[in-house]
């Protein structure tokens, strides 16, 4: 079932159809509020919300192929709402030197065990703007730079470079860091 | 490695140390439950944070028969309500709380921080909800 389809179908109270929206879409909302670092409660708050203002605009979602944007830019006010009221909005995007060229090479399978966590502590390290990027990035199933862009307000045209500079900056800790650079 | 590569790896990682909960699909599931198709919306026509912070909200919606004003203080949650009479129910995604109008006024205590909506019956008899607003 498409997505118009799922909507529709949903709207008219459809369970299975509703709960596969939610299959399809609630990585990427778990992404955004992650991406701006909510805990797990404020998290599943602003997630819920966006959910639920969903149902509330079921039958008035004008343009459902772009029912992953308006999902997007809905969390997105859900979140920096959450944030405002608890007096910590998001720094300011600072700006991303470029990595050292070239980026060095990232072994192929790091990816096990314990390099695993350790991946995850260092991408936690990222300067704020890199780390809400590739959050967002990191959602499953993958998202579309469109999406990306309302979720994190900024222009479609910046992400591609941006997402660059970031994973370089990303493979350098990853490269500073013995666990990770470690070949047994 | 390239980029797309690294970012799958990335996004295994991310599936790995910070999947969603179980609970947050469960509500998201549970969420279409809150659908109200029977009755008339009143939208929300005012928002206002009256002192910075965790100061009282101030929201006002309307609909065509009903206006409803909310003030939020914590967790009170104070109404006054033109249009309608009998009970207001104040409503929250996991409860429901009724309670009398009286002169067009209506007060609710320990109401759950998160999102809240207010459900009444206009004086023709139409049911009236709020959109739903963060209390």
């Amino acid at each position: 079932m498409d997505i118009s389809a799922s909507l529709a179908a949903a709207a008219r109270g459809d369970q299975t159809a509703w709960d596969a929206l939610v299959r399809q879409f609630s990585g990427l909302l778990w992404s955004i509020a992650r991406a701006y670092r909510l805990n797990d409660a404020d998290a599943a708050d602003a997630v819920q919300c966006t959910w639920i203002k969903l149902v509330e605009h079921l039958d008035r979602i004008d343009e459902p192929e772009r029912l992953a944007g308006w999902l997007s830019t809905t969390a997105r006010h859900e979140c920096l709402q959450l944030l405002r009221r608890a007096g910590r909005l998001p720094e300011p995007a600072e700006e991303i030197a470029d990595s050292p060229d070239p980026a060095p090479e990232v072994d192929h399978d790091l990816l096990t065990g314990e390099r695993d966590a350790a991946l995850w502590q260092v991408f936690e390290q990222l300067p704020d703007r890199c780390r809400r990027l590739l959050r967002v990035l990191m959602a499953s199933p993958p998202p579309a730079y469109t999406e990306v862009a309302l979720a994190l307000d900024m222009p479609v045209g910046s992400i591609g470079p941006i997402r660059q500079r970031c994973l370089g900056r990303l493979k350098v800790l990853v490269t500073g860091n013995e666990l990770l650079e470690g070949r047994s | 490695m390239n980029d797309d590569d690294f970012l799958d790896v990335l996004r295994a990682a991310a599936d790995k140390f910070d999947p969603v909960p179980a609970g947050v699909l469960r509500d998201a599931s549970a969420a279409l439950a809150l659908r109200s198709l029977d009755a008339e919306l009143a939208a929300l026509v005012e928002s206002e944070v009256l002192v910075r912070g965790d100061g009282p909200l101030s929201l006002a919606f309307e609909s065509d028969r009903v206006t409803v004003s909310l003030e939020i203080i914590d967790d009170v949650v104070r109404g006054f309500v033109t249009g309608a009479e009998g009970e207001a129910v104040v409503e929250t995604p996991r409860s429901r709380r009724a309670v009398p109008i009286t002169d067009g006024w209506f007060m609710v205590t320990e109401v759950p921080p998160g999102l809240v909506r207010i459900r009444v019956t206009a004086l023709d008899g139409t049911p009236v909800v709020t959109q739903w607003a963060r209390g």
